[in-house]
């Protein structure tokens, strides 16, 4: 049996008309590697416009695999390139403010890493386009590899796979 | 086009690159509008440098069916069993772990 409705009201009254409305997706499936300070990963890039002040941007950034020259990798993810607090840690002594960090190794060799994985909400109170990019810190600002161990040997075991990495961004309505 | 990310970060140290495969070379934050070229030479002599460590990796992993070291919780408890049988001194070199490391060596030798 089929309801149909011409829409749903919330119990104050007002019509609901919530939900995912749009969204992009960036996907990155070639090796990068940078140094420096908060490099930015130029190819994690994903703008969207809202069409509300009130909507809600969801960000999903997955990095498939994470390494570097040194132990930690550190990310931020940034609107329109500016650090925003919604979506970095505290202020903390001078300790730097991630939204996230990898670590290089397993067992003590450069062979094996892990992916790393974020869920932020951000509340842009814009309906001008938003760009969410991802910036990164390695440690001792030393290279981070996205998509590859440090060793990157080549071969057929999982361990020398590359992957694959993406940022996703969705508007949500009230 | 896939880049030598190590070698051309070897070859020219103090330079924050991007590297993007299939992309190309950039300085960094400049959304990827100054483009870097590298020096060939220099990435190639890089790249020489870089294949005698090599072997580090190897003894690590193995290569083929020659085995590499065993796990650090294995060789731990070679030398336990080692040192609980006596094995100090030159009998030290007699022990598990000492052959098990020099066996790698030898089957995985440094290039000179």
């Amino acid at each position: 049996m089929a309801l149909y409705t011409n829409g749903i009201y919330k119990a104050g009254g007002n019509q609901y008309n919530g939900g995912i409305v749009q969204s992009n997706y960036t996907l990155v499936n070639s090796i990068v590697s940078g140094s420096g300070s908060y490099w930015h990963a130029s190819q994690f890039n994903c703008s969207i416009t809202p069409t509300s002040t009130s909507s809600k941007i969801l960000i999903l950034v997955s990095l498939g695999a994470v390494s570097g020259e040194s132990n930690t990798q550190g990310f931020q993810v940034r609107r329109n390139g500016s650090e925003i607090d919604a979506m970095r840690a505290n202020s903390n002594g001078s300790r730097p403010r991630l939204t996230f960090r990898g670590a290089r190794n397993w067992a003590g060799d450069s062979n094996h890493t892990e992916g790393a994985h974020i869920i932020m909400l951000d509340s842009p109170g814009t309906t001008s386009s938003v760009t969410y990019r991802l910036y990164v810190k390695g440690e001792s600002n030393s290279t981070v590899y996205i998509n590859r161990t440090q060793n990157n040997s080549n071969g057929s075991d999982a361990y020398q796979g590359n992957t694959c990495s993406s940022i996703t961004v969705f508007e949500i309505t009230d | 086009m896939n880049y030598d990310h190590d070698a051309i970060r070897k070859a020219h140290p103090g330079i924050d690159l991007e590297i993007i495969d299939g992309k190309g070379i950039f300085l960094i934050n400049t959304e990827c509008s100054q483009t870097f070229t590298p020096d060939d030479s220099l990435v190639a002599a890089a790249r020489a440098e870089l294949d005698k460590l090599n072997y580090q990796n190897d003894r690590v992993t193995g290569i083929g069916t020659t085995s590499g070291y065993d796990p650090i919780t294995e060789q731990l408890d070679q030398l336990y069993h080692d040192i609980n049988a006596g094995k100090f001194g030159a009998d030290a070199k007699t022990g598990n772990w000492f052959v098990g490391i020099s066996s790698v060596k030898t089957n995985i030798p440094k290039p000179s």
